[in-house]
């Protein structure tokens, strides 16, 4: 191990680091402030969660309806979400510092989760 | 669901995801045993939330380990390619086999955590010299506060790394657990990853992986809302608490208390699998 007295991470590293940090910071935001309004607005309305998260189509029109429990549902798969972003902010940080091999190797993880989340909705 | 029983979830859930923190294994490996076992909960419903409580803790962990540079995000999408792939057939898998399967694994497992935390290494193992060669461009660098240096590193044997990482997604995405136990002792251990990097690219990496299970178990209507939000909730605070907790106890005196809880969890686990009930369990 090299213990130098010097030397922040190299300046790549902190390319891909800082936009990927902060895609996750807003993304555990945006939910937990979905999970926060729709717990409220159940509570208010008197309704119950619901046992099974439904499909992405269901849970819009929920919400168009001022349901409660469509927010929350919201907040849950922005919540899945955040990391597949998080990965995508990487395949793009590495293609703008001009990383084209991790740029691919990001995008073969991206395309397996695709694929999971895709054939899963079949 | 009451709103009783809801408060009790989230309660459980700190409770799993503080002794989680504490033993450094994430809350995950405690809150399937505890919601199946006194709460009833179905084991893949509290599987699917588990995994969704896995990703936050990632998603609010990884941004501390990302700006302190611990984070190796070459490494974690490298090992990203057969850990995702090995999740994605682990869930699957606990999708189509019976619950007392998964109850049996997940003792199994528990028991193996429960023996190597007793036998756990007390010595840090030496990290790789920055000089090896890096033909996959994996070396970091990170400064370590504790010395105020910079630590500098190449992950050695990536090809058994990844081999390893396929092993940690299949049970990662079978059980919900974040396979950060499998993870961080194996950077470690075999890639000469140094500690504080191994965490950081694990807790980054789990919460890839963790999506590749709960979207298998959403699409498969087993993500409940009722047991996902307190599981998410609990598991948030009881990890923020656990951490603190960690930095003012000394926690090697816990340690016994702690593996006689994961043995009495993993052997009720094992004798659920075979339709045996302890007393005081639903």
């Amino acid at each position: 191990m090299d213990q130098s007295q010097s030397a922040p991470p190299p300046e790549a590293q902190v390319a891909l680091n800082e936009p990927t940090a902060r895609v996750l910071t807003w993304g555990f935001r945006i939910s937990a402030a979905l999970l926060l309004i729709g717990i409220v607005v159940s509570a208010v309305q008197g309704e119950e969660l619901h046992e099974s998260v439904a499909d992405i189509p269901t849970i819009i029109e929920q919400i168009l309806d001022g349901n409660g429990a469509g927010i929350v549902a919201l907040g849950i798969l922005v919540m899945i979400a955040t990391p597949i972003a998080a990965t995508l902010s990487v395949v793009l940080s590495c293609l703008r510092i001009g990383d084209r091999r991790y740029a691919i190797i990001a995008s073969a993880v991206l395309i397996i989760l695709f694929i999971s989340a895709a054939s899963s909705a079949l | 669901m009451g709103i009783l029983e809801t408060i009790a979830l989230g309660g459980a859930a700190a409770a799993a995801a503080i002794l989680g923190s504490m033993l450094g294994l994430g809350g995950g490996v405690f809150l399937v045993p505890i919601f199946t076992l006194f709460f009833g909960v179905d084991a893949k419903i509290a599987i699917a939330a588990s995994a969704v409580s896995v990703i936050t803790n990632s998603v609010v962990g990884s941004t501390v380990h990302l700006r302190n540079a611990f984070t190796n995000i070459h490494l974690a999408m490298l090992l990203g390619i057969t850990t995702v792939t090995g999740a994605i057939a682990g869930a699957l898998l606990a999708i189509v086999v019976d619950a007392s399967v998964l109850y049996f694994i997940f003792g199994v497992v528990l028991l193996a955590a429960a023996i190597s935390m007793l036998v756990r290494r007390q010595k840090p193992i030496p990290n790789s010299e920055p000089e090896v060669p890096d033909p996959f461009l994996l070396r970091a660098t990170y400064t370590d506060r504790a010395t105020g240096g910079a630590v500098s590193y190449v992950p050695r044997f990536v090809k058994a790394g990844l081999a390893a990482s396929t092993f940690a997604g299949v049970l990662s995405g079978m059980l919900g657990v974040g396979g950060g136990v499998i993870q961080v002792p194996m950077m470690n251990l075999l890639m000469r990853v140094p500690v504080k990097a191994a965490a950081g690219t694990s807790a980054f990496l789990v919460g890839i992986t963790a999506v590749a299970t709960a979207t298998v178990f959403y699409a498969d209507g087993k993500v409940d809302a009722t047991v996902v939000v307190p599981a998410m909730i609990g598991i948030f605070l009881g990890s923020k608490l656990g951490s603190n907790l960690t930095s003012r106890l000394k926690t090697a005196n816990l340690v016994v208390l702690f593996v006689a809880i994961m043995a009495y969890l993993s052997i009720s686990m094992i004798l659920r699998a075979f339709g045996i009930t302890l007393p005081g369990q639903e």
